[in-house]
């Protein structure tokens, strides 16, 4: 045969979607939570309680500390002024231009609890802010994108793995537009047909 | 190789509508044509099509390999200078390419002729990987055309296999798709790639081209400030180069798709060069550079076409000495400040009265199906029809 047997129509079927994607919000995460693998994550406030608490060694929570941290610098939320971010975060630091909330500890996902037999043993930590914001999420953990973990005190927390999946490195633009210019000068040719011609060929 | 006749599906506007395939008709003209269908024998399709799209594919990869280290060749090929290294050191990593398609003049006999490549932003892969794939299940289910008819193409089913490799290589990277803003076709090619890539377990998001921003250490950044790091654009490499933007390429950690080099291959100055390097091969048609006229053959008429030309815009025919006919087919477009090459004329074969072109797609180095578009003219434009075929 020389055609592709079978197509999943399913995933092609649009119905009356329109093009234009909403971008994946909190509210999409929180509501897939129900049915999407769920998976056990423990919460530090710090190195000292990562070893207190967990199965993890010394060299391990620093580890994972350096991970977040690092995961943080990429992915932290970031705000043009202090102030908005200390509305929603209460402490937060300048980074050369902007401002991200101070790290309120970290969480760890997939602890291997057979300490005898194991390389690391943790699947990866991620960074957490204390959100102190007004409304329902104030004094709960959350994560770089906005994912509310829980209010401190558990042991562990379940997450859905979505959340866990690795974060957007966010950054601050400071101009757009400067990509489509020569389509646009080109369509200015043949007004009769500009509104949808393609460019691709 | 037959042109048939057919009756349209009774339903194929609602399910077109249920699909989202919006541009079925374009400024109120019918662009998706199932009044007839193409059938060709297997031969055909194995001999005549499959074999040399694989085998022009390598000699191209061949021209870019020659090309890529000579400022002479980068010159005539009408790339800036200021893209030559960005563009090599993609050639070098050999960062790896999603797709192309090559446009033929084939009437089932003799030698396809390459027209061109179109191995940056080539269209209608929705109609070609999806649509006219779901013409023929209609058809065979309802016991119109018999269950062993076949198709050439297995584009989808090759786009979704390329894109699970591709991700093996960018595992923790997000896929954005981009395209310019008010083209519903172009956002329907992109919709259906980005489909492919989710069901290859790729984690995608759409952004349009003149929404990208950059930061202040020129990376590239979507609507919601998010880093590209993994970018498909619908959107010729010969324009990103002349946008304000152009000036900050390669300093970004990106992975493109298509990826820089096949700026090369895009282009119309290809096609002299592979004539240069494979002489009278059968596939290709005599091509020369406006400074090679005196290598042309007395009496031979020349398409004069703008390197950077797409949908068939300013193209024009000439005598062996590059001197116009003054046809009246000639085509109007922005395009040709960048500089011409020359072509040997090579009509596409008429059926029914209607210009016929073949276009037979690559994902990577494998061939993958064709699409058949109608023109009532003799340079195939957008504007062209598409209709289905089948293999009998």
């Amino acid at each position: 045969m020389k055609r592709s047997s079978i197509l999943d129509l399913t995933r092609l079927r649009k119905n009356t979607r329109t093009f234009i994607l909403a971008p994946v919000s909190l509210a999409v995460i929180a509501s897939c939570s129900g049915g999407a693998k769920e998976e056990q994550v423990n919460f530090v406030a710090s190195v000292d309680e990562c070893v207190k608490t967990t199965d993890l060694s010394q060299a391990e929570c620093d580890a994972a500390y350096k991970d977040a941290v690092k995961e943080a610098n990429a992915t932290a939320p970031r705000y043009q002024n202090e102030r908005d971010c200390a509305a929603e975060f209460g402490s937060c630091e300048s980074r050369g231009g902007f401002f991200m909330p101070f790290m309120a500890g970290y969480i760890v996902s997939g602890l291997v609890s057979d300490s005898m037999n194991r390389n690391r043993g943790y699947g990866s930590s991620y960074p957490t802010y204390m959100y102190r914001g007004g409304g329902q999420y104030r004094n709960k953990i959350m994560t770089s994108d906005g994912y509310v973990v829980g209010s401190p005190g558990q042991r562990s927390y379940s997450m859905p793995k979505e959340a866990l999946k690795p974060k957007p490195a966010v950054t601050r633009t400071i101009s757009r537009g400067g990509f489509g210019a020569t389509a646009s000068a080109k369509s200015n040719w043949g007004s009769s047909k500009s509104s949808s011609r393609s460019w691709g060929g | 190789m037959l042109r048939i006749p057919c009756e349209e599906r009774k339903n194929w506007e609602a399910m077109a509508q249920e699909f989202g395939f919006t541009f079925h008709t374009m400024h109120g003209e019918k662009y998706w044509d199932e009044s007839a269908y193409y059938q060709f024998s297997l031969p055909q399709i194995e001999q005549g099509i499959e074999a040399p799209t694989e085998d022009i594919h390598q000699m191209c990869l061949a021209v870019v390999e020659e090309v890529i280290n000579s400022d002479g060749l980068l010159t005539k090929f009408a790339i800036p200078q200021k893209q030559w290294q960005f563009i090599r050191a993609s050639w070098h990593n050999g960062d790896p390419c999603l797709y192309s398609r090559l446009d033929f003049a084939y009437n089932g006999e003799g030698s396809a002729k390459l027209y061109e490549n179109n191995a940056d932003t080539p269209t209608s892969i929705y109609e070609t990987g999806f649509w006219q794939w779901l013409w023929l299940e209609n058809k065979v289910d309802s016991k119109l055309l018999a269950p062993h008819v076949d198709q050439f193409n297995s584009l989808q089913e090759k786009l979704i296999n390329r894109f699970k490799e591709l991700h093996v290589l960018n595992p923790d990277r997000t896929l954005h798709f981009a395209c310019c803003k008010h083209t519903d076709e172009d956002r329907g090619t992109v919709q259906y790639l980005e489909d492919c890539a989710q069901a290859a377990g790729i984690d995608t998001k759409f952004v349009y081209i003149e929404d990208i921003g950059v930061d202040k250490d020129n990376q590239f950044a979507d609507v919601d400030n998010h880093l590209i790091t993994w970018l498909f654009k619908l959107y010729p490499w010969e324009f990103m180069f002349e946008d304000e933007y152009g000036d900050l390429l390669g300093q970004q950690n990106i992975r493109w798709l298509e990826p820089p080099w096949k700026a090369i291959l895009s282009n119309k100055a290809l096609l002299p060069m592979l004539w240069k390097m494979f002489p009278d091969h059968p596939n290709l048609l005599p091509s020369f550079f406006e400074d090679e006229l005196h290598l042309v053959p007395e009496g031979m008429l020349l398409v004069k076409k703008p390197i950077f030309s797409r949908e068939g815009a300013n193209i024009s025919f000439t005598d062996s000495r590059g001197n116009a006919l003054g046809d009246d087919s000639d085509s109007s477009g922005p395009y040709g400040g960048e500089g011409f090459i020359f072509q040997q004329k090579y009509s596409v074969p008429q059926f029914d009265g209607n210009h016929t072109l073949i276009g037979s797609w690559l994902v990577d180095d494998q061939a993958a199906g064709i699409s058949i578009r109608e023109d009532a003219f003799t340079i195939t434009q957008d504007m062209s029809r598409y209709l289905p075929h089948v293999i009998y």
